[in-house]
């Protein structure tokens, strides 16, 4: 008896059988004790889910992907705002445990999360940048939304939300700068992590 | 379901009409159940591709590209598996492209031309089922029955029993069949 075959055998039933009650969480467990032979079983399931045509959801299940973040087409600036409210933090807060988390210790490195932070809750800056560490730890302190962050921050901005100042004038903003305004300082290590953590 | 192919393009149908008329509650439903219908193809999909950490980044990449392309593409699935497929090679480079700090956009994403029409194509994209259930013949008439009580969902423990054989040997059966089945449609393909 040849023990290889027997052994993909039973993971490529165990693995069909895990699929088909959306025990998801049970496949990647599945396919370690595969070990080398990862691929020969990925590709055995796949032939066996095509010869078995599509599955056939329930209402319920239909109901639950819709309702899930897949779905969600908000911008982050209509999501971070409210789930800031909704648990009653106010925005320094914030700031400050996110500073904590991402371990951003200095003055300099802090403000700067303070601006970057406001700019991608007004929708200035786009989401999308956003590095993976950020969005966990913004998941984490808004109450739990890592999930909802995570899938929509590709989500297309509305434009500047009402927190932005706007130009009304029609001046160009060339002539609007200050020129006696002293040259930028040197960026410390401090905001350039912060700015790479927003991918600015 | 009698016909997938025309099940599923109906549903990718009315779920852009829906979006197109705001309706966005029912749009979300139709292209859910869409994607319920292949989530199992999914999951397989970004593994083929991406490894530990990497799947899930793969994965969520995969559902945006398929929310994108169900509301905002005109064009039909001819293979919704094959399109899945090609889905989850895209997004393993939407995730290296993040990884370079050069994130991809919505609207790079938007204008992907996915080739699940076999132009391009490796087995796993063009396989489809009735090429498979063409090629059933290739099997002994035991593996020919596992095959058919393993898509009837049949317990492992009940077609043993039928054969007459321990668990052992029906996985190992049912192992070969599926290997003769995959190497007989590589042939097909090749046209050797």
């Amino acid at each position: 008896m040849d023990d290889r075959e027997i052994l993909l055998g039973e993971l490529m039933g165990e693995m069909l059988d895990a699929l088909d009650a959306r025990r998801f969480e049970a496949v990647d467990p599945i396919l370690e004790r595969a070990g080398d032979e990862r691929q020969a079983v990925l590709d055995m399931v796949e032939v066996a889910l095509t010869l078995r045509g599509p599955a056939q959801p329930t209402p319920e299940v239909v109901q639950a992907i819709a309702d899930s973040p897949m779905f969600d087409e908000r911008p982050w600036a209509e999501i971070l705002g409210p789930a800031r409210h909704a648990i009653g933090l106010r925005r320094p807060d914030l700031v400050g445990a996110l500073a904590s988390r991402l371990g951003i210790a200095d003055a300099a490195g802090r403000a700067r999360l303070g601006e970057r932070y406001h700019e991608l809750e007004a929708g200035l800056i786009p989401a999308r940048g956003a590095a993976p560490a950020l969005v966990r730890a913004l998941g984490d302190l808004l109450g739990g939304i890592g999930e909802t962050l995570a899938q929509t921050r590709h989500n297309g901005a509305p434009g500047p939300g009402p927190a932005v100042a706007f130009n009304r004038t029609g001046t160009p903003l060339e002539a609007l700068a200050d020129s006696s305004m002293a040259a930028p300082e040197e960026t410390t290590d401090s905001e350039r992590l912060v700015d790479d953590l927003f991918g600015v | 379901m009698p016909d997938d192919a025309a099940y599923d393009a109906e549903l990718v149908r009315r779920a852009r009409a829906a979006h197109r008329a705001d309706d966005i509650e029912q749009a979300k439903r139709l292209a859910a159940e869409l994607w319920a219908r292949y989530e199992p193809n999914a999951r397989i999909a970004a593994r083929r591709v991406a490894r530990g950490d990497e799947i899930e980044e793969v994965f969520g990449h995969l559902q945006l590209r398929f929310v994108l392309w169900v509301y905002h593409r005109d064009e039909e699935p001819r293979s919704m598996g094959g399109l899945i497929g090609q889905m989850a090679k895209w997004a393993y480079g939407d995730v290296q492209r993040t990884e370079t700090r050069q994130t991809i956009s919505e609207e790079e994403m938007k204008r992907t031309t996915y080739l699940d029409d076999g132009r391009d194509r490796s087995l796993d994209d063009v396989l489809t089922r009735d090429q498979l259930e063409r090629l059933l013949p290739v099997l002994s008439e035991r593996e020919r029955l596992v095959v058919e009580r393993m898509l009837e969902d049949a317990p492992d423990g009940e077609v043993a029993e039928e054969l007459g054989v321990e668990p052992n040997n029906l996985h190992q059966i049912r192992w070969r069949a599926m290997n003769r089945l995959r190497a007989a449609a590589e042939t097909a393909e090749s046209g050797t």
